[in-house]
């Protein structure tokens, strides 16, 4: 792909589409690896799609047999596949656990940190919002009165946590606590750089979001 | 557990087996919850099997209107018989939600030997099932299964299956999609029947 | 009425995972009927605790059966809701009459919501660098090359591809064509890719 220098901030960080390109495939292999949702790299998405569009202009100028369009168009279904799937992977996680994220992501909005897109957010709470008057429709507003209640949370699913994942440290980590489930005997652990490990999600979760580890 | 939420369906189903309860307070007008009873009422320190779901319900009010005994296949002999050859036992016939289950007696049992049998159990069998797993004649011969063997296993031999072609074809042909497939397998299973 | 009804209900639902049965509409009304019995049965006893306090141990036994009936419907329904959100992403957004009257009106209600729902997903995708959304129910499997060979299936009539040009498709005629105007054909079954 023709390396081309995007602008991204006001600090005149130049950033080629290629690591663009890198940081979103890392993304998107983590969230599909994770249990939780993680935080959007939407910013990473509308750079590619930004360069999707002018890709597309360019070979459109193209003699439709010419070679490099061919191998362009190739190039672009790959990309087209990976953000897709990116966002679809998404999707499924926040109609899972829909009642559970959109709980976590109110408070997350106060504090600044907010893990979905606020596209996503409103898909979440309208999913929500369809499910309830689902439901009352067909149930709850025909059961008995005492019956009759929309139970939030006890409706709500959760991640599991405590599933294992493979793992690659991008640099040495100290200190990862292993929690005893079984006993008292918690375990601490150091990772090198580059080496490969099955852990538990939940000591390593802020490891992923703040890309000291890549889940393979 | 990660399945047991509230809407899980194979959570409910788990939860609709039967356990040894002893009521510890009168129950008028409930004598059809035991099948041998004569009366319309049970009296207190009946000794009844009832559905999971109502045991446990019971068992949290305070105060508690029943206590819940281990079910036989998690007793001393059955455990014993676990813990030395669980490769061997019918699982299908012992309890198709034997791990499931065993969960939700294991808080009732004082000594905890249950949970420490189910963990056995579950280490044993899940050897027997890997390797057996490879390829579908040794699967067919493996001792029938509980019900969550059962689908990991399909999930173990789908993956496997998928392996291999990639290995071979490396490609993943475009395939029609699942749900679709099976509503025409359907619909043509019940034309022919017409 | 302690939930051996429903619990039918959800064998019968378990036993075909990978279709939707009809909507089992009957069975249904008759489960809320038991509910509403118990209820009144309560209320009698509730009442009637004053003289013999015995009977508040029965209304908790009922009260429970009541809540486990609840679970128990809810727990069918979000299942199906489940099913028919793949059917979204199977079928497209526009159902085969016969798959259509497998669902309750209610449910054909929540899947046309779900529909519009992610469809102004789908829009808002991009919008700030006036890109028009993208259809994530395309590009469902990695491409492998640019163009592929399918076979048709049934006879579906005339495609137009992107270019311009108008193919028929009969059943039994072959065609090479880019995958992605084929994709969606072949995941409706409408065309088979050939190896």
């Amino acid at each position: 792909m023709d390396a081309e220098d995007i602008e991204l901030s006001d600090d005149e960080e130049e950033i080629t589409a290629e690591s663009v390109l890198k940081t979103l495939q890392n993304a998107w292999q983590n969230e599909r690896l994770a249990p939780e949702i993680l935080p959007h790299h939407n910013d990473m998405v509308e750079c590619m799609l930004g360069q999707i569009q002018h890709m597309e202009r360019n070979i459109n100028k193209l003699p439709k047999t010419d070679l490099r369009s061919c191998i362009h168009k190739m190039e672009l279904n790959r990309i087209k596949y990976i953000i897709c799937n990116y966002l679809k992977t998404r999707l499924g996680k926040i109609e899972k656990y829909c009642i559970a994220i959109v709980n976590e992501e109110k408070q997350r909005i106060e504090a600044g940190t907010n893990y979905l897109t606020p596209s996503e957010f409103r898909y979440a709470q309208e999913y929500i919002t369809n499910m309830e008057s689902h439901l009352k429709n067909t149930i709850l507003n025909h059961v008995p009165g005492n019956m009759q209640s929309f139970e939030l949370n006890k409706m709500a699913i959760y991640p599991n946590f405590y599933c294992h994942v493979f793992l690659k440290a991008n640099e040495t980590i100290n200190g990862i606590i292993l929690e005893d489930l079984l006993g008292d005997q918690d375990e601490e652990i150091d990772i090198e750089e580059d080496s490969q490990h099955i852990l538990q999600y939940k000591p390593i979760a802020d490891l992923v979001k703040n890309g000291k580890v890549q889940l393979v | 557990m990660a399945n047991s939420n509230y809407l899980s369906i194979s959570d409910i189903l788990v939860t609709n087996e039967k356990v040894p309860c002893k009521f510890l307070l009168d129950l008028p007008k409930m004598g059809f919850l035991d099948p041998s009873a004569t009366e319309n009422d049970l009296k207190a320190g009946t000794n009844i099997e009832i559905p999971l779901w109502l045991a446990e319900s019971l068992y949290t009010r305070r105060p508690p209107l029943v206590s819940v005994d281990l079910p036989k296949i998690y007793k001393e002999t059955y455990r014993e018989i676990l813990n030395a050859d669980s490769c061997t036992v019918d699982m299908h016939k012992l309890g198709q939600h034997f791990y499931e289950l065993g969960c939700y007696i294991a808080k009732h049992d004082i000594k905890g030997e249950v949970s420490s049998t189910l963990l056995n159990t579950f280490r044993q069998r899940f050897k027997m099932i890997l390797s057996a797993s490879v390829s579908t004649d040794s699967i067919n011969s493996v001792q029938p299964l509980s019900m969550s063997e059962r689908k990991r296993t399909e999930a173990a031999v789908v993956t496997e299956r998928a392996l291999s072609s990639w290995l071979k074809i490396g490609d993943c042909p475009l395939t029609t999609a699942n749900m679709v497939a099976n509503h025409r397998k359907r619909k043509r299973a019940e034309m022919e029947l017409l | 009425m302690f939930g051996e009804k429903v619990i039918e209900l959800l064998k019968e639902a378990e036993r075909n995972s990978d279709t939707i049965d009809l909507y089992n509409d009957e069975k249904i009304r008759q489960i809320i009927q038991e509910m509403h019995i118990l209820f009144k049965m309560n209320m009698d006893d509730a009442n009637a605790t004053t003289e013999n306090k015995s009977l508040w141990t029965t209304v908790q036994v009922r009260h429970s059966a009541l809540e486990r009936n609840k679970r128990c419907l809810l727990a069918y329904l979000y299942n199906r809701m489940n099913k028919i959100k793949t059917l979204r992403w199977e079928f497209g957004s526009v159902l085969p009459p016969d798959v259509r009257e497998l669902l309750s009106d209610s449910e054909y209600e929540w899947f046309s919501k779900y529909s519009t729902n992610l469809a102004s997903y789908m829009r808002s995708l991009g919008e700030d660098i006036g890109y028009s959304g993208i259809d994530l129910t395309e590009n469902l499997r990695p491409p492998k090359s640019l163009y592929i060979e399918v076979l048709c299936v049934t006879d579906y009539g005339k495609l137009e591809l992107e270019d311009g040009d108008v193919i028929m498709l009969k059943k039994n005629s072959r065609h090479y064509l880019p995958t992605e105007e084929c994709q969606t054909l072949i995941r409706q079954g409408v065309l088979k890719q050939i190896i």
